[in-house]
């Protein structure tokens, strides 16, 4: 950046900080104007700060279920199985 | 497919918010724009019934196939599709009016949300219709897999589930 470059984009943000109307070139700031916009953004922040916690939350709970159910099943299986000491008994002594 | 879905939600989720923003930035009457056309409100309905129908006929497959086999689905699976692709003619046909109208991308926000949101909308729709059709191929011929079955289910339910809310939103 030259000289008169770099003073230049100086002055103009000294000028914009010091004179809030000029900074409003931004799209969004004039957006916060009256009570229905910044009921706006805030809702819509909110929405999208839960909405991926909430999709996440979904997805593990659902996992969550899916492992019970898978888990119940293999614990069920070795449950039906005859324990040690029970096949120890049956079987005739040497 | 879980995954894909959780980036539509968050797709269709930044586009509405930014919708809202906009439209609430607006002062009060002065929404949609006095120039530009409004939306057919009372006509989409008859679209959203169809779209919703197809999402129970798809609901109805998935369970016949479930319980009876692909035979017992098919033509459930095959009515979905066909009201799927009813919903997407009569969105093209609402277009061709709305642009007749004067409402373009670049004519007004409205016509910029509109067309992005619901243009959006009719893509998934569409690509969702041909994945419908290719399981209810391989539902004919017997090769339909359970875990294909779910990922065609949960595309179609994500595509039937989103409009309801952009119609709600983008048209009132």
């Amino acid at each position: 950046m030259s000289m008169p470059k770099l003073v230049r984009s100086l002055v103009a943000s000294v000028v914009s900080s010091a004179i809030p109307s000029l900074a409003h070139a931004c799209a969004v700031c004039l957006n916060g104007a009256n009570d229905n916009s910044r009921k706006a953004f805030f809702d819509m922040t909110m929405l999208m700060t839960i909405l991926p916690l909430a999709l996440f939350a979904a997805a593990l709970g659902w996992l969550a279920w899916k492992a019970r159910d898978i888990l119940a099943h293999e614990f069920r299986e070795s449950d039906e199985m005859p324990s040690v000491a029970a096949v120890e008994a049956t079987e005739p002594t040497a | 497919m879980g995954i894909f879905i959780f980036t539509e939600i968050m797709l269709f989720a930044g586009f509405f918010s930014s919708f809202v923003i906009v439209r609430k930035a607006v002062p009060e009457g002065a929404w949609p724009p006095p120039d530009q056309p409004r939306l057919p409100f009372e006509r989409t309905a008859f679209n959203t019934a169809a779209l919703l129908l197809s999402g129970v006929a798809l609901y109805v497959a998935g369970r016949r196939f479930r319980k009876h086999g692909a035979a017992a689905a098919n033509p459930w699976m095959a009515a979905a599709m066909m009201l799927g692709s009813l919903f997407v003619a009569l969105q093209g046909g609402e277009w061709v009016g709305l642009l007749k109208q004067g409402l373009t991308l670049t004519s007004s926000q409205l016509g910029s949300f509109f067309y992005v949101i619901i243009g959006a909308h009719a893509l998934h729709a569409v690509a969702a219709i041909l994945a419908l059709a290719l399981a209810w191929m391989r539902m004919s011929r017997n090769q339909l897999t359970e875990s294909r079955l779910i990922a065609v289910e949960m595309f179609w339910y994500f595509v039937v589930l989103v409009w309801p809310v952009l119609y709600w939103r983008v048209y009132l």
